[in-house]
C-alpha cells in the first residue's frame, strides 16, 4: 500500500467515524434540550409505557383472553383487589385486560390514521405552496377550507354513521377530516420557503420539479410537522375514543376506551371502577403524549 | 385593511366554504350510504315501492341532478323528512338548535370570564404557586375530553353529591312559554324567578364540561402574551406616569394581550360544538346535537345533512365573529393601518 493510498483510506475512515461523531453528538444535543424540561421526560416515559403495554398486551395482562367474548358469571362485578387489579365488568371479565387492548386499539388507530393523513397533507400543502397564488394552490386550499369549516368531531361521527360502524371506517373517518390540517400548515411554511434565495437558485440552475418539492422545500417544513405528529397522537386518542363513546368504533365484544366509558356510565354508582379506570387511562395516556409533544416542540425550537 | 371590505371578503369565503361543506354532505348523506330509497323502506319493500320512492326522491337523475335539486330544497329549508321523528327535519331543527346555542353561549361567557380572570392573576403572580397551579391544570385539563369531564360530573352530582341537577335543561313542574329559545332569557320574560334560577342551575354543569378545557388553556395564553406586553415600552411609560399598577393591568395591558386569546377561543368553540355532540348527550340536554347523534346512530340520514349543514352554518359564522372582535382589538387594523412591523 503505498503512502497516498493509506492517507486517502485514512481520511475515508476518519470521516465515516466523523459521521457517527456527528451523529451521536445531535442524539446528546437533543437529549439534552429535550430532557431540560422534567416534565416532558415524564411525558415520554408515559409514552414509552403504554407502547410496551400495547405492544406485549398479550403476554402482560393477567387474563388475556377477557378481551373478546368472554364470560364468568362467577367472578362478575368484582371490585378491584389482587386477582382482579381493577375490577370485573358485569360478565366477569378483568378491567385491567381490558384497558390494555382497547390502549392498544387505540393507538393502531392513531398510528394508521397519521400514517396516511400526514403524507397526504403535507404533499397538498407542498404542492399548494409551490404553485403559490396558481389555480392548483386556490383549488386544494379551498377544499381543505371546506373541510376545516365543520368541527373535524361533527364530520367524523356523520362519515363513520354513514358507513357500518367498526374501527376501520372510524379510521376511514378520522384520517379523511384530519389530513387539512397539515396542508394548511405546510402551505404556509411552503409558500413562504418558496420565494428564498436557495430555491430560486435550484430552479436557475434547471433542477427539477421533483427535487425543489422534495429536496429543497420539504426539508425546510418538516419541524413543525413533526411536532404536530407527536401531538396529534392524543387528539387522535380523544377522537377515536369519542366515536367509541357513542358506539361508532370498535364494536363489542372488542374492547375500546370511550365504549368503556359508556358501558360503565350505566352501572354507576355501583361498579363505579367499570368507568372511573378506563377514564383515567384516556387521561394518562393523552396527558403523557401532550406533555411529549411538548418536549419535542421546545426541543427542535432550541437546538434550532 | 379597512374593516368593511374585511368583512365582506369574509363573508364571501364564507359562502363559497358553506357550498363546498354542501357538496361534502350530499356526497356523506346521498351518495356513500348506497340507495337512500332502499334504506328509507327497509330491505323488505317491494321493488315497485322502491322504484317509486326513487322517482320521488329525483334518484332516477344523473348526480349534479340530484345535488341541485337537493341544495335548492336545502336553501329554502326543506331537508326532507326525519325517518325517527316523522316530521321535516327543519321543525326538528327550529325546535332543537336554540338550546344548542343557549349551551354554547353560556360555555364560550364562561370560558372568556375565567380564562381572562385566570390569565390575569397568573400573569400577577408570575412563577409563583397560582401560576404554577394554573400551568398544571392546563396540561390536565387540555388531556381530559369533555365526555369524561361529563360523567365524572354526573358520577359526582348524580350520585355522590347531588346539588346540581344533570339531566334535562328545566325541572317538569315549569312551563315557559317560547320566546327567544333561550330557556334563560325566556324564563325572565316571563319573569317567573324560580324557573330562572333552575333552567341556570341545568346549565351549569354541561357548560362547564364543555368549557374546562379551553379555559385554562386560554388562560395560558393570556398569561404568557401579557407577560410578553410587560415589557413593552408603553408600559414602561405608563408607569413613569405614576399610573397605579391595578388600572395598567386592567385597562392598558389586557385589551392588547387579548388578541391571542381570542383568536385561539375561534378553535376552541370549533371543539365546543363537536364536544357538545357527547356532553349533550349524556345530560340529556334537548339540543341539535342530541339530536344530530341520535340521528346518526339510526342512519336518519336526512336528519344528518341537515344537522350538519347548520352547524357548519353556525361554526362558520362564529369564525367570522371571532376574526372581526380580532381585527377590532388591534388599533393598527382598526385604524386602517397594516397588522405587525
Amino acid at each position: 500500500m503505498d503512502n497516498k493510498e493509506f492517507r486517502i483510506t485514512t481520511i475515508e475512515k476518519s470521516r465515516e467515524e466523523g459521521k457517527w461523531y456527528r451523529f451521536w453528538d445531535r442524539i446528546f444535543r437533543y437529549w439534552y434540550y429535550f430532557s431540560r424540561n422534567k416534565l416532558s421526560v415524564l411525558g415520554m416515559s408515559i409514552v414509552v409505557l403504554v407502547i410496551l403495554l400495547a405492544i406485549l398486551a398479550p403476554y402482560v395482562t393477567p387474563y388475556p383472553e377477557h378481551a373478546g367474548p368472554f364470560v364468568d358469571f362467577k367472578n362478575a362485578g368484582q371490585p378491584p383487589g389482587i386477582k382482579y387489579w381493577l375490577g370485573t365488568d358485569p360478565i366477569g371479565r378483568d378491567i385491567f385486560t381490558r384497558i390494555i387492548f382497547a390502549l392498544r386499539g387505540a393507538l393502531v388507530m392513531s398510528i394508521v390514521v397519521l400514517a396516511i393523513a400526514v403524507p397526504v397533507g403535507t404533499l397538498l400543502g407542498l404542492l399548494a405552496g409551490f404553485y403559490y397564488r396558481t389555480i392548483i394552490d386556490t383549488i386544494i386550499m379551498r377544499i381543505s377550507d371546506v373541510f376545516l369549516s365543520v368541527p373535524s368531531l361533527v364530520l367524523a361521527l356523520s362519515i363513520a354513521a354513514v358507513l357500518k360502524p367498526n374501527l376501520m371506517n372510524a379510521m376511514i373517518a378520522v384520517t379523511v377530516m384530519w389530513w387539512p390540517w397539515y396542508t394548511r400548515l405546510v402551505y404556509g411554511m411552503a409558500s413562504s420557503v418558496r420565494n428564498e434565495y436557495f430555491v430560486i437558485a435550484a430552479e436557475l440552475r434547471g433542477a427539477s420539479k421533483f427535487h425543489i418539492l422534495f429536496r429543497e422545500i420539504l426539508p425546510n417544513c418538516l419541524s413543525p410537522v413533526f411536532t404536530k405528529m407527536a401531538l396529534d397522537v392524543g387528539w387522535v386518542i380523544i377522537i377515536s375514543a369519542s366515536l367509541s363513546f357513542v358506539g361508532l368504533g370498535e364494536q363489542p365484544p372488542k374492547p375500546a376506551l370511550g365504549q368503556m366509558v359508556s358501558d360503565g356510565a350505566k352501572y354507576l354508582p355501583e361498579l363505579w371502577w367499570m368507568c372511573i379506570f378506563p377514564a383515567l387511562a384516556i387521561i394518562i395516556t393523552i396527558l403523557g403524549f401532550n406533555l411529549f409533544g411538548d418536549g419535542i416542540r421546545d426541543m427542535l425550537q432550541s437546538s434550532r | 385593511m379597512k374593516l368593511g371590505p374585511f368583512i365582506l371578503r369574509r363573508l364571501l369565503l364564507a359562502i363559497f366554504v358553506l357550498i363546498g361543506l354542501s357538496m361534502v354532505i350530499f356526497i356523506i348523506a346521498r351518495v356513500v350510504p348506497g340507495d337512500p330509497a332502499r334504506l328509507a323502506l327497509g330491505p323488505r319493500a317491494p321493488v315497485e315501492v322502491v322504484e317509486q320512492l326513487r322517482k320521488e326522491l329525483h334518484l332516477d337523475k344523473s348526480l349534479p341532478i340530484q345535488y341541485w335539486i337537493w341544495l335548492t330544497n336545502a336553501l329554502h329549508g326543506d331537508f326532507g323528512k326525519s325517518l325517527v321523528s316523522r316530521r321535516p327535519v327543519i321543525e326538528d331543527i327550529k325546535e332543537y338548535l336554540f338550546a344548542t346555542l343557549e349551551l354554547i353561549f353560556f360555555t364560550a361567557i364562561f370560558m372568556v370570564f375565567f380564562a381572562i380572570l385566570l390569565g390575569t392573576l397568573a400573569a400577577r403572580n408570575k412563577d409563583r404557586w397560582a401560576d404554577n397551579l394554573i400551568r398544571v391544570s392546563a396540561y390536565i385539563g387540555v388531556s381530559i375530553p369533555a365526555f369524561v369531564v361529563a360523567v365524572f360530573f354526573i358520577l359526582i352530582f348524580g350520585h355522590a353529591w347531588p346539588i346540581l341537577p344533570v339531566l334535562g335543561r328545566l325541572s317538569s313542574q315549569f312551563h315557559i312559554s317560547r320566546v327567544t329559545g333561550f330557556m334563560i332569557f325566556d324564563s325572565l320574560l316571563a319573569g317567573d324567578l324560580n324557573a330562572f334560577w333552575d333552567a341556570f342551575t341545568h346549565l351549569i354543569l354541561p357548560a362547564v364540561a364543555l368549557a374546562l378545557g379551553g379555559t385554562f388553556q386560554e388562560a395560558r395564553i393570556t398569561r404568557s402574551s401579557m407577560v410578553d406586553n410587560l415589557t413593552k415600552d408603553f408600559i414602561a411609560a405608563e408607569k413613569g406616569y405614576g399610573i397605579p399598577e391595578r388600572i395598567i393591568m386592567f385597562k392598558y395591558l389586557l385589551k392588547p394581550s387579548l388578541i391571542p386569546t381570542v383568536s385561539v377561543m375561534g378553535l376552541d368553540i370549533a371543539a365546543t360544538i363537536g364536544n357538545a355532540f357527547l356532553v349533550e348527550l349524556i345530560f340529556n340536554w334537548p339540543g341539535i346535537s342530541r339530536y344530530g347523534i341520535n340521528a346518526m346512530l339510526y342512519k336518519d340520514l336526512n336528519a344528518i345533512s341537515g344537522t350538519v349543514l347548520i352547524i357548519g352554518l353556525v361554526f362558520v359564522l362564529t369564525n367570522i365573529v371571532v376574526d372581526i372582535i380580532v381585527t377590532f382589538l388591534d388599533p393598527s387594523i382598526r385604524l386602517g393601518g397594516v397588522r405587525g412591523e
